[in-house]
This record gives C-alpha cells, sequence and structure tokens, in this order.
C-alpha cells in the first residue's frame, strides 16, 4: 500500500487509543475521591504524571494543582499535546488525509464523535455529568474500533491500524504503572499505606483489568503483582506483553509473510523486545528499580516505532527489481 | 382533489413561479409539467409537515457523512457542508435524449479542436480562429504540441454548464474540461434522497447514476498503455493536491467508489520517463493518473520550477507514452471563456454538423468594434473575465452600481483579451423549500461527459441552485446549495 496512507493509518489509531486512554482515566480518577481521602493535588498528580505534560501544566495554570484545572487542561486545552480533544483532533486529521481507506462507517462515527465533543452539548454533559461525558467519549471510540473490525478488509490498511493502537496502547500501560508506582510505594518505604489498594485498584480499572487481573492472577493487590500483570501477561489485551505479541503477528503481515524481507529489522527489534518480556522476573526487576525498568522499555519501544516508520513509511526511490 | 386531502394542505399549494422564467416542474399556469407530474402529486401527497421532518434528516445524513467542500477565508480552510434542497428537478427522457445527443456532439469537436491545435493546427489556417486568440489563452500550453494522448482522447470528464432559458431550451454557458467538480455531490445526493424518500423514488422511475465511478474506471483503463511485465497492469491513481483542496472530499471519494488507491504527488516518483509509486513495499509502477492538480503545477520540470505540489518528470513520461494522464494537459485552451464563441463554428468545420446545442452569444472585448459595444451597453450586460471561474471576476451589469460599472469599465480598457460579455439570461426556477415554505428559486445544470474509447454520459448531473431570493449566483462558494436532478426513463425518449 501507499507508505503515505500506510503511515496515517497507523497514527489514526495511535490518537484514537491516546483519546480512548485519556477519557478512561479521566473517567476513573473522578471516583478514586469517593473512596479516598486526598487532597487534589494527591489525586490529580498521577494524571499529570501519565500524561508526560506536568510542566506544560505547571507554565499554563501554576505550580499548585487543582483538580478541575488538571481536568480542563486533559480535556479541552489545545495548547496540550495530549488533551483529549486534541488526540481526537490529530485522529480526525489523520481520517481525513485517507477517507478512501478507511470504511464510511468509521469516518462517519469518528466525524459524529468530533462534531459532538466540540458541539455546546459536548461542554454541557462535561459541565453537568462529568462521568456520563467520559462515558460517550470512550462509547464514540469503541463504536469506531467495532467498525474497523468489521467493516475494514483484512487487509495492510488494517494491520497498520492495529500496530498503532497495540505500540500506543503498550505505551499507556507503562506510563500508568509508572505513575502509580511512584504514587504508591517509594523505594525508602517499602509498606503500603492505607491509600495504595485503591490506587491500584483505579489502575487496574481505567485499563479495564480489575476482574483479568483477579481471574489471572488470584493475588493480592499489591504493586508488584500488578505489575507482574501489566507487563507480562500473554493474554490480558493492555498488557504489554500481549501488546507485542500481537504487534509481532501484524508486523508480519505487513510484511508480506515472516520470510519477507521488508521491514526485517522491525521484526528482530520486536523479537529482542519479546525476549525481555517474557524471561523478566518481576522480583528481580524490582530488585534493580521498576521506574529504570520502565524507561528503558519506553526507550525501546521509541526506537521500534522509529524503526518501524524508517522501513515502512520512509520509502526510498530503489527502483523494483525485474521479475 | 379530494375534499379529505384538501384537509392537509399539499407541499406545492399556492405556489408560483417567477414571471419571465422557465420553472422546472410546473407550467405558466401553475399546473404540473408533463414530465413532472408523478413526481408533483407523490411530493404532494406526502404533505409538508412530513416532507419537512424528512428535510432535517437529509441534514443530519449529510453533516455525518462529511460531505463538505473548503472555503477558504484568511488563509485557513474551513469544512463547510453544501446546502442541499430535496425537492428534485426532473428531466423527461424526451429532452435528456436530445439533451445527450447534443452534449456527445459538442464535446466531439472540443475533443477533435484540442488534437487539431496541438497537432497539425488547420483550425488556425484555415483561419477559423485567429491565432492570435489561442496564443493568447493562457490555457495553452505549446509544449504540449506534438504529444499524442493514448485513443486521441484529451478531455476524459467534462462538466457542462447548462442553463434554461425562458422558453425552456437548454443552452450551453460554460465547458469545463480540465478538472470538473461536482459528480461526488450528484451521487452523494442520490444516496441521501434514496434514503430519506424510498417510497416516492421507487415509484418514480428515476434514471441510476451510481454506476459513474465504475464507468469511470472502465473508460480510463481502456486507455492505458500496455505493460505486460506488471501482473497489476493497468493500476490508477487518483492525484490530489491534498486534504487543504477544496474538492477534497470528492478525490476521496472517487477513489473510494472507483476502488483505486488516493496520491499526493509526493507518493509518486519518476524513474527512467515512468511513474512510480511509493508503497510500503517499494516502488510499484503506475499507468493511468486521474489527475485533480491543475496543469500549472503538474510538473515543476516543465512548468512552475517553484512548485512544490508536482511530479517532476511527469510529462517527460507523458511523452514517452509510458502512462495516462486524465484529463490531458493543455484543455484550458478549448474551455477559455474568449474561445467559448468559436465552439459552433467548430462543430461545422471538424464534424460537417449543424449545432444541437444552443450556446450564448457572446461579445469578444479584444475585438475593437465589439469591445466598444459592450462599453457602451455595460449595463444591460453580464461581463466575465475570461480567467476567472466560480462566479468571481463577474460583473452583473443590471444590477451593478454605478462604481463597480465604472471599475469595469477600466478594467475592460485596460485589458480587452481578458474579457468577455453575453446578454442576461433568464434563470429558468425550481421549487425549493425555503424555511417552511416552498418558493421559486434559480437553478443551472451541470451534466458530466466521460470520454474513453467510447463516450458515456451519466443521466443526471449536478443542479446547482440559488438561495437568496432574485439571486442568480449558485456558486458554492457564494451561498449556492444543490439538489438531485431526476432524469426519467420512459417510452417518449
Amino acid at each position: 500500500m501507499i507508505a503515505r496512507v500506510a503511515q496515517a493509518c497507523f497514527w489514526l489509531h495511535r490518537y484514537l487509543e491516546r483519546t480512548e486512554n485519556a477519557a478512561r482515566l479521566l473517567q476513573v480518577n473522578q471516583h478514586v475521591s469517593l473512596d479516598l481521602e486526598l487532597d487534589d493535588a494527591e489525586l490529580w498528580q498521577p494524571v499529570l504524571d501519565v500524561s508526560g505534560e506536568e510542566a506544560l501544566f505547571t507554565s499554563l495554570y501554576g505550580r499548585e494543582i487543582e483538580g478541575e484545572e488538571v481536568q480542563e487542561f486533559m480535556t479541552w486545552d489545545e495548547r496540550n499535546p495530549v488533551s483529549l480533544v486534541r488526540s481526537l483532533h490529530h485522529a480526525r486529521d489523520n481520517a481525513r488525509t485517507i477517507r478512501e481507506t478507511i470504511s464510511l462507517e468509521m469516518w462517519q462515527a469518528l466525524n459524529s464523535l468530533w462534531l459532538w465533543l466540540t458541539s455546546k452539548e459536548g461542554r454541557k454533559l462535561y459541565e453537568r455529568e462529568r462521568h456520563l461525558f467520559y462515558e460517550r467519549v470512550k462509547t464514540g471510540c469503541q463504536l469506531f474500533h467495532g467498525l474497523y473490525h468489521t467493516t475494514m478488509l483484512f487487509d495492510e490498511p488494517y494491520d497498520f491500524m492495529r500496530i498503532g493502537s497495540l505500540f500506543e496502547r503498550a505505551d499507556q500501560t507503562m506510563r500508568l504503572l509508572g505513575a502509580t508506582w511512584d504514587a504508591t510505594a517509594t523505594p525508602a518505604r517499602r509498606i503500603a499505606r492505607p491509600t495504595d489498594a485503591p490506587r491500584w485498584l483505579a489502575a487496574l480499572r481505567s485499563l479495564s483489568g480489575v476482574e483479568p487481573f483477579t481471574k489471572r492472577t488470584r493475588g493480592t493487590l499489591v504493586g508488584p503483582a500488578v505489575a507482574a500483570f501489566l507487563l507480562y501477561d500473554d493474554r490480558y489485551p493492555r498488557a504489554v506483553h500481549h501488546c507485542m505479541l500481537r504487534a509481532a503477528l501484524f508486523v508480519d503481515r505487513a510484511r508480506g509473510g515472516e520470510s519477507s524481507e521488508a521491514g526485517a529489522r522491525t521484526r528482530a527489534m520486536l523479537e529482542g523486545l519479546l525476549a525481555r518480556l517474557r524471561t523478566s522476573d518481576i522480583e528481580a526487576v524490582i530488585e534493580r528499580g521498576l521506574p529504570l525498568e520502565l524507561a528503558e522499555l519506553m526507550a525501546e519501544m521509541a526506537r521500534l516505532s522509529d524503526t518501524l516508520r524508517e522501513e515502512f513509511f520512509d520509502v526510498t526511490d530503489a527502483l523494483p527489481r525485474a521479475g | 382533489m379530494t375534499t379529505t386531502r384538501t384537509r392537509r394542505a399539499d407541499l406545492f399549494e399556492g405556489y408560483a413561479g417567477l414571471s419571465g422564467a422557465f420553472d422546472e416542474l410546473f407550467d405558466a399556469d401553475g399546473r404540473p409539467r408533463r414530465e413532472a407530474a408523478r413526481v408533483v402529486s407523490l411530493l404532494n401527497r406526502m404533505g409538508p409537515a412530513e416532507f419537512r421532518a424528512r428535510k432535517r434528516i437529509s441534514d443530519l445524513m449529510f453533516r455525518d457523512a462529511g460531505v463538505t467542500f473548503s472555503v477558504y477565508s484568511d488563509g485557513r480552510g474551513v469544512e463547510r457542508i453544501f446546502p442541499f434542497d430535496p425537492i428534485p428537478r426532473v428531466i423527461g427522457a424526451g429532452a435528456w435524449a436530445r439533451l445527450a445527443r447534443g452534449l456527445e456532439q459538442r464535446l466531439t469537436a472540443l475533443n477533435l479542436y484540442l488534437a487539431d491545435i496541438y497537432g497539425p493546427q488547420r483550425i488556425l489556417k484555415e483561419k477559423l480562429i485567429p491565432r492570435g486568440m489561442l496564443e493568447a489563452s493562457k490555457g495553452y500550453l505549446p509544449q504540449m504540441r506534438g504529444i499524442a494522448p493514448p485513443g486521441g482522447v484529451y478531455v476524459h470528464v467534462a462538466g457542462i454548464d447548462l442553463i434554461r432559458g425562458g422558453d425552456g431550451e437548454f443552452v450551453v454557458l460554460e465547458d469545463n474540461l480540465r478538472t470538473p467538480s461536482g459528480i461526488s455531490y450528484v451521487l452523494e445526493n442520490r444516496a441521501v434522497m434514496k434514503r430519506v424518500y424510498p417510497h416516492i423514488f421507487r415509484k418514480a422511475s428515476v434514471q441510476p447514476v451510481d454506476e459513474y465511478p465504475t464507468r469511470l474506471r472502465e473508460a480510463l483503463e481502456s486507455l492505458a498503455p500496455a505493460d505486460p511485465a506488471d501482473r497489476d497492469a493497468p493500476r490508477t491513481v487518483v492525484l490530489t493536491p491534498g486534504p487543504y483542496n477544496s474538492a477534497y472530499f470528492e478525490h476521496c471519494f472517487l477513489a473510494r467508489r472507483m476502488g483505486v488507491e488516493l496520491v499526493e504527488a509526493g507518493d509518486l516518483v519518476v524513474r527512467e520517463d515512468k511513474v512510480y509509486v511509493k508503497t510500503t513495499r517499494g516502488l510499484a509502477r503506475v499507468h493511468v493518473i486521474y489527475r485533480r492538480i491543475d496543469d500549472a503545477y503538474i510538473d515543476p520540470e516543465v512548468f512552475r520550477p517553484d512548485s512544490l505540489l508536482g511530479v517532476p518528470g511527469l510529462v517527460r513520461a507523458y511523452r514517452a507514452g509510458t502512462v495516462t494522464l486524465a484529463n490531458a494537459i493543455g484543455n484550458g485552451a478549448a474551455d477559455d471563456k474568449a474561445i467559448y464563441p468559436f465552439v459552433h463554428d467548430m462543430i461545422r468545420f471538424y464534424l460537417a454538423e449543424e449545432p444541437i446545442l444552443q450556446q450564448v452569444g457572446t461579445w469578444i472585448c479584444d475585438r475593437p468594434d465589439e469591445c466598444s459595444y459592450v462599453l457602451a451597453n455595460l449595463r444591460s450586460l453580464v461581463v466575465k473575465s475570461v480567467d476567472e471561474a466560480g462566479g468571481y471576476g463577474m460583473l452583473m451589469g443590471p444590477q451593478a452600481t454605478k462604481r463597480e460599472l465604472e471599475e469595469f469599465t477600466r478594467k475592460i480598457k485596460a485589458h480587452p483579451r481578458g474579457f468577455i460579455a453575453q446578454p442576461r439570461i433568464e434563470l429558468s426556477t425550481c421549487p425549493t423549500l425555503i424555511g417552511n415554505e416552498v418558493r421559486p428559486r434559480r437553478v443551472d445544470f451541470r451534466p458530466y461527459v466521460v470520454t474513453g474509447r467510447s463516450t458515456w454520459i451519466v443521466p443526471g448531473g449536478l443542479t446547482r441552485t440559488a438561495l437568496r431570493r432574485g439571486s442568480y449566483v449558485v456558486n458554492s462558494s457564494q451561498g449556492g446549495g444543490s439538489k438531485d436532478t431526476w432524469v426519467l426513463g420512459g417510452e417518449d425518449a
């Protein structure tokens, strides 16, 4: 397929995944305050940590962290590169450049969501019934996802969309894991605080992971158990390991089979990442420092993304070989 | 009409056309025209309340589908919905057949004209068209002389703008032979009409327009260069300037419906005089390009070295015959407003036939005696700049202010070649839903002619409608809307 179009497929789904994840995180964080006695800063700091845009927030809204301001920043602020509205804007812009590739229903679902979000209706629901507002954003994204599985040709554009979703999902899981880890167990104090379990519960909830966690681990809700689950589980759809396993499948399809020469470096890097995820031991990782492990994994993911771009999107001018 | 029926108002109750204008659905006595009678009665039976409710559904459908065009103000494109009016225009089978014959004749002559001026130039040698007139045309590209396009076809897709004068006769107002747009609205309008008014549609025996994209692809691929080495040949693409172009929606729509890929110039490269597209697995050969980029921006090697939009080397490949371009480069020499007055002469010269379709009498300001007539009668004429489209650069004499008249007098004197003048033609009207009322609004009509190894005319076309009372301006960029055009099937062809 056309390289530029493949790139837009990839980014469309990355941005849409990011939109949905922002809605999930903000929706769940609302409710953490019902279970916990936390002040605004304690409650909303982790959300800024996940976004990676705390410095921008501080420069725009000041040092003091107020819940309403964080939500405004993360939902509506177009100046914030990872705000919900900006992510959806990017998703729609990418979709607009490949309207002939995505199905009509996908475009309509995305366009309706965008029109609603940016209308008075969207803002009104946000003011009046915030939980429902985020629910509406989530279901809008989910409708799009459902349609893409049921209306797209099972072909190259589909593959790049899947890869985009999976990369973004793995990235988000790691960000959330890191932020929750920071907000709970500090290296100096390994004994759990009473707020820790509710925080882990909230983290899992925003990843739709509470029940899968219970089924897969039967463990108690403590940091190491959740970390192991979110990183290494091979069946939970938002675990990094699972995301990379699926990504490998779609990268192979996009390459035109396992033995194809196209995208060989991408495939090799992915294999390396998978080996690391398959063989890591959570106790040892925590001993060395979970934040360090996450930083390395995320750097690895970034390199993987770059390599994918070089191999599939930045096409050289070499003529095809005869035959 | 029965008493039970009159209790509920009819949609068209109290409708009156404009005096002097031909109405598409009703005759001068307010009776439905014979060809429109069935449609009018079906619409009446629905009742105005139901009709308006359905109109709101159609508005939502257009919005959600993102059927938009872009307008430019302060350098930023804004997406707008093309306003849609749900009352169809109806053309009877007989009138359509005559019109289609006239269009085919006109296009055949225009195509022969292009082959002539980029070839032997017989028409100049016979002095039917002054050489100076051709050479002054911005659309004439002498670099294209001697390149014979595959099958001799220059105008693969034409959009001919027609109006109907007071007598109801179709008259050609303008030929669009470069990259005419609007067909996507024809198809979208039809899709919405079918979904919103299915019961009316089912009974009206309307000819389908849906085959357009496949017919276009077949026509273009019938002219593809042979490439036995490539299993995927011919590979056809639609070339767009990108998402900021006002017709981008249409480019996507056509690529999707034709089942081909939509590319931007940056996706294409020329190597060894062949065109390739950059894919995720390397370069792949392209054989047919339905390009929606203007001539000036198509190849910086030949036309605009400063352009970042084009595909360097594309003209070399075209000259080498390895790629089919639709439409051909240089067609602007035939749809120039200053060349328009000569089309009837072309039909007689190349085909030895009498023209079937009328066209508007035109004064060419480049001719001194015609220019002085125009200047003396500015108040009763319509003056058009030959290089502008979309209703821009136009003077409507009867409605112009004193300042506008003075401004145009100055402009015409300074650059007579740049202007033509025509009498103001009464545009026909069609009933249009304005708020809660049905009112007459002026319309024009653009049918589409597709030419490959043979010519095909889609039975339908774009009816654009002025939405303001009394207005003659139907352009979407200036607040016009559109409606579906129903060409009826039937025996009286």
